[in-house]
């Protein structure tokens, strides 16, 4: 009776160590909603995905709500809804390093570039006889254009910033690297785009990069860097293709899916449109201030452009998207019209005709008179005017007014130091070797 | 009058009847294991005035005209009050009594112990007292009950988060909780929600009824939680549920109703400026700010509170400030709340078999409309002797929790409460056509208290068991193994009628979202125990074993958008359907040992050893040792102290160990990732396409973070245990602390999960356990406990900062999540400008002037509370009191804001103390949205003193006399009535020192978006049957 139980007992011991044998088995555990990140490109498909994925940080990271909100903000023409104290310190032109968005804008660009940086480091070693040569020199080439377009928003904003060309695999590479000057990131994007013009296609997608993508990138990234002749050049080529690129008449929204876009960004029920909030609904976070209105719709100015701003209540609305799900125009045609007019004018042997005519072009389009400007400083007026009006909503004009060295005039921002950004404090805290930028 | 001379009729009968037959009770009280007499002890039959007290002999002899049956209740000084059923009176009746405190067994891990051997730092928590409090998860009733143990309810929505501590905060990004153990099982006790909750989680502990509690041990230093290892850093809390006994007279068969109403306290609650009163403000701002800064154009000529024929830039007039209305949106989403509750239970046994059975129905109103919780529990434990050797036992528990959400948050995603809050109260509910207005950024309140409109729910249902075989192999050799479930499934929804702003504007045609989360923790033991005593000098004990343990989550989300109309609820009809699902798990495997060797009864010692393996850490990290030794001498027994009269108990107490962590890291944390999140179309036509994204950076060199504890306790006893008292000094220290670390975020990421930095907590606890009085119907009892903790940051690369506006900070050398703001020192008299500390001196105000200003733990903490019984009446309270806490108050934050936010916010009252003239005294500055008097988020002016004393309940009850209910066949009946938060001490200018409006660990401590917790009354019965 007693040996019974004993055995029954040493059964029992035997038997509930048995998982003990399995252990090491049991410990190993398989992530089931991600893949481990030891070969991420190795075929056609996962390099389709991975080029996917960077645009899908250009789209969805880098035009956040907070960065184009800010952006606006900045330029004076519309007002926050929200009023949060730090809309009060973008609006007075008085940020501080330790405010969160900052911190949201540059993680958000260098997110999109980390994407981009697996692409061109991985990419060209893949084997995969599905994958063409064609095919894999358009997804590198696209991974260039994002790359550049995430250097380009990161200087204009921040100044000049640190550059990395590899994929981050230890933090430890990436600390330590000084900032380049502002000049310098310039450089980077244009080699970067100048890579991307040989190996993209010459065909027309607007939510993906070809080539006439990099002129128009370019173009403005000319304008930027002072190289009037360039802009020129560059808008030229995407302009030649009037059958792809012209604005249309009359001024309709939406101002994508159609010739008016260079380039824009996607959105799906899946992945909303941030911007969308940002003008609509009851939590809308901007509102069209009155002066913009006004001139929006006064026929001599903004003519059919009136669109962009509506009258609810004793309230406006901005109203460039018309769903959450719309896309946003990153690149416009009327903005290499600008472009163009604005190289025209400023080059070295100033082409005032030229200018105008290109003005006029975008001033015809909206039913408002035609400009007789004959000087290059009224030309520039000209230009800064059509931009104001034909992007009311999107972030370009304090940009624009920094690039022109018109902030001050125009909108009582005194400070030069203000025009660039704080680098945000939380990554100088991790990052001693990065600098302030001066003034913060 | 006529009453009276009934009642007095029905008293006198009573009187007559009780003369007629006399009875003689005599016998010997003796000590249960002394066996020597006791004397001076009171012993009376209950019920009646007839009692006597024993002699040197432990002899009493009491005459009483009461007829049996009856009941014998005996008060011996030093000795568990005991009460005998006398149903016939045959000669002598001996009572052996059992001395406090002696053999009082308190649950260990994997064990149990008297309280005379016990080294661990344990505190039993008195689970009767603490479980009619009126909160839906028993956390939340350990309030001011245990040493050590800090707890606060951040919320009072009903079974929402409460945060539990115990011994401070060792971990940053690995999790702050305590262990839960219900009878053995390691439960869940992290929220399931993933939908939007506005930085609220519900309480998985809500789930449990606290009705089939039968005792809660609180596992505090090294030697109590080393068997749990990996496990237990943050301490332990042991519940383990009521089962029945052995050798029953019969079924015990309880029945408790109550019910009661709460409401918030109309005088602490948030006073807001009026209509005109906002107006005046606004306006003053606006000028203010336009002579401050000419560019802003802002004049006293298009202030925007001017008259309604002012048109300016095509823009009206909003009329001038004394024309606007005022609209009380707080009391539309406030209310007296019910909370009901009705237990039964019963339990038996015969020699074979015991079991208990529970059924608990509870529901609870919240203050804050439309916010409900509901449960239904099930209990059966069972256990049966198989056979000599065999025993099977079986815990099972399935509870069904409904909850009616609301949605917290603060900004423009903010819920319910800040809908009617931060809501301007100028701006009308309904527009003059009936319709619902939504002027501010907000919700309309009434949409929000409809659930027809705008619904989000979540239903629980859980089954927690355990089922066991114990074989006793040879004598005192038991071998057990078990098979424990932890199941949940967690069903979330959430409907946004076209009405809403989520459903109707943000979505065109209503939102419905539903989501299911399974969620799973299985686990199997097999512990090998032994347990002698050896020729009554050597105790040896010993308990080696395993486990194996595996979490799974698996979430399943569709999403519908767009119903052809509101009776369309269905994901199914919506012309957008959007779905998702994802699973995640992690595994733990461990072996364990504990040797208790026993000299005397005065000498003790105990050593324990746990391994670990976790699936988080790469395969050369996997495993982590914890040991634990432990020591204690019982002074008392040794020759010096046997006699004195003075000491009853003293204890030297001493325990060293490590502790693992890992609980609330990734379950794939050092691992690189990536995700599939990266959804991009190939052009314009064709639809989003599958696409990548690197997520998460490996760090292979992830490993345990371990917490070494050093404690040295003390326990006293005086006047045969009439005080007693526990003293505890602690120390702990943790090593490899897992810390999300933020890194570069030019690298693409925000942040690794690394083992970075060092945290240390010291601490002391007092506890004091009195009886004040005890005689031969009253007795009065106190208990009171202190602690006290400092949690430092002693090593750390870089200061860390929480929270989205960096309010929280930790820096070394430092306290734990400190506040991190600019100091305001005091407004300008002249100027009414705010004077900014300058720290660095530089002329400039900026984020290198922000100083940390304390944080939201006290500087020491406890409770008092006092047991008085006198005759059939018991009273109980209990303060519980925190001091030295800081609190942000972040709705003033918002609406103090000087105007600046306009008609997007409301405006508290105090607002109105702004600075007006040269050469007034105000805390409050001059308003404007130019320069730092409000444009400086993190001001110490909003950063709050939230020491409080609370009288946390109060309660009444009386036991109606045992002739009474014997008439009904019952054994007792207890009718009581509770009074919960009736008192608040604090100079916190809020409703409530400890709300928060974030659950979320690190971002704690800042009170938006919540209801204070209710104060309340309700009455109850309590029925027992034999």
């Amino acid at each position: 009776m007693k040996t019974r139980y004993i055995k029954s007992g040493v059964l029992l011991v035997l038997f509930s160590l048995m998982p003990l044998f399995s252990c090491k088995k049991y410990l190993d555990v398989k992530p089931y909603d991600s893949i481990s990140d030891e070969a991420p490109i190795v075929d056609k498909a996962s390099a389709e995905a991975a080029v996917r994925g960077a645009y899908r940080g250009l789209a969805s990271l880098s035009y956040s709500t907070a960065f184009q909100k800010t952006i606006i903000l900045s330029a004076g023409d519309v007002v926050s809804k929200n009023n949060a104290q730090t809309d009060l310190n973008v609006i007075n032109y008085d940020l501080r390093s330790d405010i969160g968005f900052l911190e949201t804008f540059w993680g958000s660009f260098y997110n999109t570039i980390n994407r981009a940086n697996l692409v061109i480091d991985k990419l060209p070693s893949v084997q995969d006889n599905a994958l063409t040569s064609d095919l894999k020199n358009q997804l590198l080439g696209e991974a260039y254009f994002i790359r550049a377009y995430s250097y380009f928003d990161l200087a204009r904003t921040f100044g000049g910033v640190q550059i990395f060309l590899t994929p981050t695999k230890l933090v430890e590479d990436k600390i330590g690297k000084v900032k380049s000057t502002q000049a310098e990131v310039y450089a980077q994007v244009l080699s970067d785009l100048n890579a991307a013009e040989a190996l993209l296609p010459n065909t027309v997608v607007r939510n993906r990069a070809t080539k006439y993508t990099v002129y128009a990138l370019r173009a403005r990234l000319h304008l930027y860097t002072d190289n009037f002749e360039s802009a020129e050049t560059d808008a030229s080529l995407v302009l030649a293709n009037t059958a792809n690129y012209r604005v249309i008449t009359p001024f309709a929204l939406p101002l994508t899916g159609s010739t008016e876009s260079v380039f824009e960004v996607s959105f799906s029920a899946n992945d909303i449109n941030p911007g969308f909030a940002l003008w609509n609904g009851n939590n809308r976070q901007l509102e069209p201030k009155a002066v913009l209105h006004n001139l929006l719709q006064s026929t001599t100015d903004g003519g059919g452009r009136k669109v962009l701003s509506t009258v609810s209540g004793s309230s406006f609305l901005g109203r460039i998207f018309a769903s959450n799900t719309a896309s946003t125009p990153l690149i416009r045609t009327a903005e290499i019209q600008l472009i163009r007019a604005e190289a025209r004018a400023r080059k070295t042997t100033p082409d005032l005709t030229g200018s105008l005519d290109d003005i006029n072009v975008i001033r015809t389009r909206s039913a408002v008179p035609i400009s007789t400007s004959a000087t290059v400083d009224d030309l520039l007026l000209d230009i800064e005017k059509e931009r104001r009006l034909e992007f009311a909503l999107e972030p370009h004009r304090w940009f624009d007014l920094v690039r022109t060295g018109r902030a001050d005039e125009v909108l009582n921002a005194t400070d030069p130091d203000k025009y660039i950004f704080p680098i945000p404090g939380s990554e100088i805290r991790v990052n001693p070797s990065l600098v302030q930028n001066p003034g913060y | 009058m006529k009453i009276q001379k009934a009642l007095l009729v029905v008293l006198l009968s009573f009187a007559i009847h009780a003369v007629h037959a006399q009875t003689v009770i005599q016998g010997t009280l003796i000590d249960e294991v002394t066996k020597l007499p006791i004397e001076e002890a009171t012993i009376v039959v209950k019920g009646t005035q007839d009692g006597a007290t024993s002699d040197s002999a432990g002899f009493y002899s009491i005459t009483t005209t009461a007829e049996p049956p009856f009941v014998l209740a005996v008060y011996g000084l030093g000795y568990d009050i005991k009460e005998i059923d006398v149903y016939e009176v045959d000669g002598r009746v001996d009572i052996p009594l059992k001395a406090v405190d002696e053999d009082e067994v308190v649950v260990v891990g994997y064990g149990e112990r008297t309280k005379k051997e016990l080294i661990g730092a344990i505190t039993k928590v008195d689970a009767e007292s603490a479980k009619t409090f009126p909160v839906a998860s028993f956390d939340a009733q350990l309030q001011g009950r245990s040493s050590g143990v800090q707890v606060n309810t951040f919320s009072g929505t009903p079974g929402e988060g409460v945060r539990v501590q115990i011994r401070g905060t060792a971990s940053i990004n690995a999790g702050n909780d305590p262990l839960y153990v219900i009878d053995g099982i390691f439960i869940n006790n992290n929220s399931l929600a993933t939908i939007n909750l506005g930085s609220k989680k519900t309480s998985p502990l809500a789930d449990i009824n606290p009705a089939d509690i039968e005792s809660i041990e609180v596992l505090k230093d090294a030697s109590a939680i080393a068997i749990y290892g990996s496990r237990g850093a943050n301490g332990v809390i042991l519940v383990t549920t009521k089962k029945g006994d052995y050798d029953q007279d019969g079924p015990v068969v309880n029945f408790n109703v109550s019910q009661g109403w709460q409401w918030a306290e109309k005088k602490r609650l948030w006073k807001l400026a009026s209509g005109p009163e906002h107006a005046t403000i606004v306006n003053e701002q606006w000028i203010n700010s336009g002579n401050d800064n000419p560019a802003l154009n802002q004049t006293y000529a298009n202030r925007p509170f001017r008259p309604t024929t002012e048109v300016i830039d095509g823009v009206a007039g909003r009329g001038n400030p004394e024309d606007q209305q005022t609209y009380d949106r707080l009391s539309r989403v406030l209310r007296t709340a019910q909370v009901r509750s009705y237990d039964l239970n019963v339990s038996d046994g015969n020699k074979t078999t015991r079991y208990y059975i529970g059924l608990g129905y509870t529901k609870q109103d919240g203050i804050l409309k439309p916010s409900s919780f509901d449960r239904f529990a099930v209990k059966l434990n069972f256990e049966t002797k198989l056979n000599k050797r065999l025993t099977f036992g079986s815990i099972n528990g399935v509870y069904r929790t409904f909850r009616q959400q609301v949605r917290g948050g603060a900004g423009q995603e903010g819920g319910h409460l800040l809908a009617a809050l931060h809501a301007p109260t100028y701006q009308p509910i309904y527009n003059p056509d009936g319709t619902y207005a939504r002027p501010s950024l907000y919700e309309n309140v009434d949409i929000l208290t409809n659930t027809d409109l705008y619904n989000i729910n979540t239903t629980s249902i859980r089954y927690v068991g355990n089922q066991f075989l114990e074989a006793e192999i040879i004598k005192d050799l038991k071998f057990r193994t078990s098979f424990g479930l932890d199941y949940n499934h967690y069903r979330e929804k959430e409907f946004f009628s076209d009405k809403t702003i989520i459903g109707g504007v943000q979505n065109t045609g209503g939102y419905r979202s539903d989501a299911l989360t399974a969620y799973t923790i299985f686990q199997n033991e097999q512990t090998l125990s032994y347990r002698k005593l050896i020729r009554d000098k050597h105790s040896l004990s010993f308990v080696i074993g395993n486990s194996i343990q595996s979490s799974t989550a698996d979430v399943t989300s569709a999403t519908g958008i767009g119903f052809p109309n509101n009776q369309f609820q269905q994901i199914s009809a919506a012309s957008t359907r959007i779905s998702s699902q994802s699973k995640s798990k992690s595994t733990l495997a461990s072996f364990f040992g504990r040797v208790n060797y026993g000299l005397r009864g005065k000498y003790f010692l105990e050593i324990a050893l746990r391994a670990d393996g976790s699936s988080k850490f790469n395969a050369k990290n996997r495993w982590g040792y914890f040991p634990a030794v432990g020591l204690a001498w019982r002074i008392k027994d040794e020759d010096f102290l046997k006699n004195s009269t003075l000491f009853s108990d003293l204890k030297l107490r001493a325990s060293v160990g490590q502790a693992g962590n890992q609980n609330n890291i990734g379950d794939f944390a050092s691992q690189g990732l990536i995700g599939g999140n990266g959804a991009y179309p190939d052009n314009l036509t064709g639809g989003p396409r599958p696409g990548t994204s690197p997520t998460q950076l490996a760090n292979p060199d992830l490993k345990w973070e371990t917490t070494t504890s050093y404690n040295a306790g003390l326990d006293f006893g005086f006047l045969k245990n009439r005080i007693l008292v526990d003293f505890n000094v602690y120390y702990k220290y943790t090593k490899d602390v897992l810390l999300s670390l933020p890194i570069p975020q030019s690298t693409g990421y925000t942040s690794i999960l690394s083992n970075q930095g060092e945290i240390s907590n010291r601490g002391i606890e007092l506890g004091i356990a009195t009886v004040n009085l005890k005689g031969k119907d009253y007795s009065w009892k106190t208990s009171f406990n202190i602690s006290r903790n400092v949690s430092k940051a002693e090593k750390l690369v870089n200061p860390l900062t929480f929270e989205s506006r960096e309010y929280i900070r930790t820096e070394e050398g430092e306290q734990l999540q400190s506040f991190w703001l600019y100091k305001q020192l005091y407004v300008d008299k002249q100027t009414g400008n705010a004077v900014i500390e300058d720290v660095n001196g530089d002329g400039v105000i900026n984020s290198s002037d922000r100083q940390l200003l304390g944080n939201l733990f006290p500087d020491f903490y406890g409770g008092l509370s006092n047991t008085i019984e006198y005759k059939g009446f018991d009273l109980g309270f209990l303060f519980s009191y925190q001091y030295g806490n800081k609190v942000f108050n972040f709705n003033k934050y918002i609406l103090e804001g000087g105007g600046t936010r306009d008609a997007s916010r409301s405006i508290l009252a105090s607002q109105l103390d702004r600075w007006t003239a040269p050469g007034q005294e105000t805390n409050t500055p001059r308003v404007t949205s130019v320069g730092n008097n409000y444009n400086l988020e993190q001001n110490s002016r909003y950063l709050e003193d939230g020491s409080f004393i609370r009288l946390k309940s109060v309660t009444i009850g009386y036991t109606l006399p045992k002739r009474w209910t014997n008439i009904a066949k019952l054994d007792k009946v207890r009718l009581y009535a509770q009074g919960s938060n009736l008192l608040l001490f604090t100079k916190y200018t809020g409703p409530d020192p400890e709300s928060s409006g974030s659950a979320i660990p690190n971002q704690q401590g800042l009170d938006t978006a919540t209801p204070p917790q209710p104060m309340g009354f309700l009455f109850g019965a309590n029925i027992t049957i034999r």
